[in-house]
């Protein structure tokens, strides 16, 4: 070995010790990245789909926002851990569930009435503490290669018929399946639901661990049907026109075309609550309620706003949801429980 | 030894608060655990199958091209799991597949235990080959030249002499294989493959923190389990030269006519770990457009290098002392000291996160202090060679097995210090296996997801959560930039590291 090699050697693997360490050193004695004047939001959506309206938030108001991007329930696990101390100023989840568990450890402020004034009617939380901010609904998708239009079921029960053994590709531990999950539960009853969900699964259902997966297994030809969200075949149709996927609703009222939400919440510890509750708001304002529907494909919580090109208009909507309120949804952990005796989760 | 059983005081502390402990030992959980084990047997089995002749083929043979191969046969730890998953399920299937859209052939999706034993062992067998390559760079020749003078055949020699001589390497290898699949979950949910992994992120989904708790010391527990079966086997192995003066360099077999079979290996094995991932992403880019993608790569790269690199150095760095106190003082305490590690990289990162956020914000830390370390580069970077540890203490290990003591003795015989010795001496010997442990923390650090999503500073966007962004939401092309600069940027960073510890000529 050369010698003056090994020390060269040495030498850079001393330089970059003490870089690191000087790094650190640094790092922990400079400024919090937050300024006094910035808003911290939490955002369990996408930075893909909501970044767009975070900025011009920004540039109409003035209001600086920081934005920490996550998984909605790993966001909702560190907002509970941090409690009264976390620098959040506003939670924006991806489904009610999560925001519900921080509503009930009472993490959130009660925001004004009159901004649930423009939402409609089946969009409204059962109290204060958080708004519904745009609308998505289950739907039944299928293989327009290997099933027909006119063959599909036509209620969400009939997918426990012989007929479609081995062919159904569903999302168990999904937070919107079970939130359709619960909704059955209290539209229908307990043992209803039970028996839906061990007649599904004699049927031998492929699981998959959410909504994509689902449409990607129909357009391979793995599965005929699948149970996903509306909005995630519209955005996929973008970049694959020929995709040989279809989607519609069951019938009429059917707990299968169950409609749900995504939301927000100011947090009660929040140092810039003027500026959150702005944020809130501006989140059910016009141009960001055009933007959900237009550019995310989700339906639009406010009445004056019409559903994107790709959706049915809010009266067809209304007709074939199920009778269901948001608060009826709440109760995710008797779901929870039922999902897990049956060994689904 | 704090900082690795911090997490598991908070999940005992969780553990304690949650009002109803979900039931642990059920007949479903014992399924799930004989599946995992099912899974972790056969990739382990494929690892060390396809592993150990690569290791073998790059360092002791005159392979023309070996440094080029074995940067290559690196490069699957670049690619997160999920990507991996997703690309071996763009082969087949009736719509858009690569293989029907190339040569029109038409198979099923490779999903099930199949597709997950592909994936996995792709992603797998780098931990398993550079653990291996580090060891037998470190082989000392005259231990095999003494055992044929004495008139053992070459496969004797092979299997009495240089085999045990790999053991500690190929245990180190295999706790990270082990440990790796039992996390998994990208890939098993993506491959519809059930394993213990799914019960944690299912409860960590929908329940609180207090009732998901349980569930991760179960895993915990099962890696404890691990670590007991390897302290069994490592028991006693005592690997340096019994005489004396220094290693001599190993002479290279000569493959001559073997290159071609050879070639063919690597390019089986590669196509599966490299270029389907790599063509895959590949394939996405192409479908971008005319979209300005160069500023937010530059700028998540800066962010992911930022974290990455003095996390790989740390971690190293502390697993010097560690390997050192093991190899060199055996006892009670320092076995113990260097299996903190691996219990820390067995806590699921999700808890590890959250153990960091409990000590960050308790009550008793003053404002003035959690505002400067909280969310905070330095606690990224801590949390990352922290959980990441064991993988820096693995190959460090069996190098200081293989370096033996006397190097030092004789050093401090003649009159040097123990600093000194350390710095002159000690490091040195052990420069493979450094190399190796800092290659695999910071391709770890790298891809890592929920450490830097709960951690990082806020607006802190690595490479590896815009990858993870874009394709929750189908936009491969968009996340095709940062895919690919995760993997360029890795492969350089471990070409730089493998190069640097090539023999001197």
């Amino acid at each position: 070995m050369c010698h003056c090699n090994s020390t060269a050697r040495r030498g850079m693997l001393m330089g970059l010790l003490s870089a690191a360490a000087a790094a650190i050193v640094c790092g922990a004695f400079a400024a919090p990245l937050a300024a006094e004047d910035t808003l911290t939001l939490y955002s369990g959506r996408s930075k893909s789909l909501v970044d767009p309206i975070i900025e011009r938030f920004s540039k109409e108001t003035g209001i600086k926002v920081a934005v920490k991007y996550g998984n909605t329930s790993q966001l909702s696990l560190a907002l509970a851990q941090e409690g009264k101390r976390s620098p959040a100023d506003v939670f924006w989840a991806q489904d009610a569930g999560a925001l519900e568990s921080l509503a009930k450890a009472k993490m959130f402020a009660e925001l004004p009435k009159a901004f649930f004034e423009p939402v409609m009617e089946n969009f409204k939380t059962a109290d204060l503490t958080w708004v519904a901010t745009s609308g998505r609904s289950r739907v039944l998708a299928y293989s327009t290669a290997r099933v027909t239009k006119e063959s599909l079921p036509k209620s969400v029960f009939d997918l426990t018929d012989a007929k479609w053994k081995g062919k159904i590709g569903w999302a168990p531990a999904n937070a919107s399946f079970q939130a359709f999950v619960t909704a059955m539960r209290s539209q229908h009853g307990e043992e209803k639901t039970l028996a839906w969900l061990k007649g599904m699964i004699a049927n031998e259902p492929k699981s998959y661990p959410k909504n994509t997966p689902i449409v990607e297994a129909l357009a391979a030809g793995e599965i005929d049907l699948g149970l996903p969200n509306h909005y995630y075949l519209l955005g996929m149709k973008k970049e694959k026109p020929d995709l040989p996927v279809g989607q519609t609703f069951f019938e009429k009222g059917d707990i299968g075309n169950l409609v749900f939400v995504a939301g927000a919440g100011v947090l009660a510890s929040s140092s810039h609550p003027e500026a959150a509750r702005k944020f809130v708001q501006y989140l059910l304002s016009e141009p960001a309620q055009q933007f959900f529907t237009t550019e995310v494909n989700e339906y639009p919580v406010v009445e004056s706003i019409k559903p994107g090109s790709q959706l049915l208009d809010m009266a067809a909507l209304k007709a074939a949801a199920p009778k269901v309120k948001l608060e009826d949804l709440a109760d995710m952990a008797g779901t929870l429980k039922m999902l897990k005796g049956l060994g689904l989760i | 030894m704090a900082a690795v059983a911090l997490p598991l005081g908070y999940l005992a502390v969780q553990s304690l608060r949650a009002e109803e402990l979900p039931p642990v030992f059920t007949e479903s959980n014992a399924a799930l655990l004989w599946r995992t084990m099912l899974l972790a047997s056969v990739v382990l089995t494929v690892t060390t199958l396809l592993g150990l002749p690569m290791a073998w083929l790059t360092v002791r043979t005159n392979l023309a091209g070996r440094r080029m191969l074995a940067v290559l046969a690196v490069l699957p730890l670049a690619i997160p799991g999920y990507v991996m998953a997703y690309a071996l399920l763009s082969l087949g299937g009736a719509y858009d597949s690569v293989l029907g859209n190339l040569f029109g052939w038409q198979i099923d999706r490779p999903r099930g235990f199949l597709g997950a034993v592909l994936a996995l062992s792709a992603y797998n067998l780098p931990y398993m080959f550079l653990t291996l390559r580090a060891a037998m760079q470190d082989l000392d020749p005259s231990m095999e030249e003494a055992a044929r003078s004495l008139g053992r055949g070459r496969l004797a020699v092979l299997w009495t002499v240089v085999m045990p001589q790999l053991k500690p390497a190929f245990l180190a290898g295999a706790m990270l294989v082990i440990l790796h699949v039992v996390a998994d979950f990208g890939v098993v949910s993506l491959m519809g493959y059930d394993t213990l992994s799914r019960v944690l992120w299912t409860t960590y989904n929908t329940s609180t923190a207090q009732e998901a708790a349980p569930v991760a010391m179960m895993l915990v527990a099962l890696a404890c389990g691990f670590i007991v079966v390897e302290m069994g086997l490592l028991r006693r192995v005592r690997l340096d030269r019994a005489g004396i003066g220094t290693a001599r360099k190993q002479s290279l077999v000569r493959i001559g006519w073997w290159h071609p079979l050879v070639y063919l290996l690597f390019a089986a094995v590669f196509l599966i770990s490299v270029v389907v991932p790599a063509g895959t992403v590949a394939y996405w880019m192409s479908r971008l457009g005319a979209v300005q993608w160069w500023p937010d790569v530059r700028e998540a790269l800066l962010r992911s290098v930022e974290a990455s690199v003095p996390a790989a150095i740390c971690a190293t760095a502390i697993a010097v002392p560690i390997a050192l106190m093991r190899a060199r003082y055996p006892s009670k305490s320092s076995f113990v000291l260097e299996r903190l590690p691996f219990i820390g990289y067995a806590t699921p990162a999700l808890a590890f996160a959250l153990s960091l956020i409990m000590l960050c914000t308790a009550t008793w830390v003053p404002d003035w202090l959690y505002e400067r370390i909280y969310q905070s580069l330095p606690l990224l970077i801590f949390a990352y060679t922290f959980h990441f540890l064991a993988e820096a203490v693995g190959p460090v290990r069996s190098s200081m097995y293989l370096a033996g003591p006397r190097l030092e003795e004789a050093s401090r015989a003649l009159g040097r210090g123990r600093v000194a010795t350390f710095f002159r001496v000690t490091l040195p010997v052990l420069r493979h296996g450094l190399i190796v442990s800092m290659a695999l923390v910071f391709l770890s650090c790298m891809k890592e997801l929920p450490l830097t999503m709960l951690l990082a500073p806020i607006g802190f966007e690595t490479l590896a959560k815009n990858v993870w962004d874009y394709s929750e939401n189908v936009e491969f092309a968009k996340a095709a930039p940062f895919a690919l600069a995760i993997l360029l940027f890795s492969a350089a960073f471990v070409g730089v590291l493998l190069l640097e510890g090539r023999e001197d000529q």
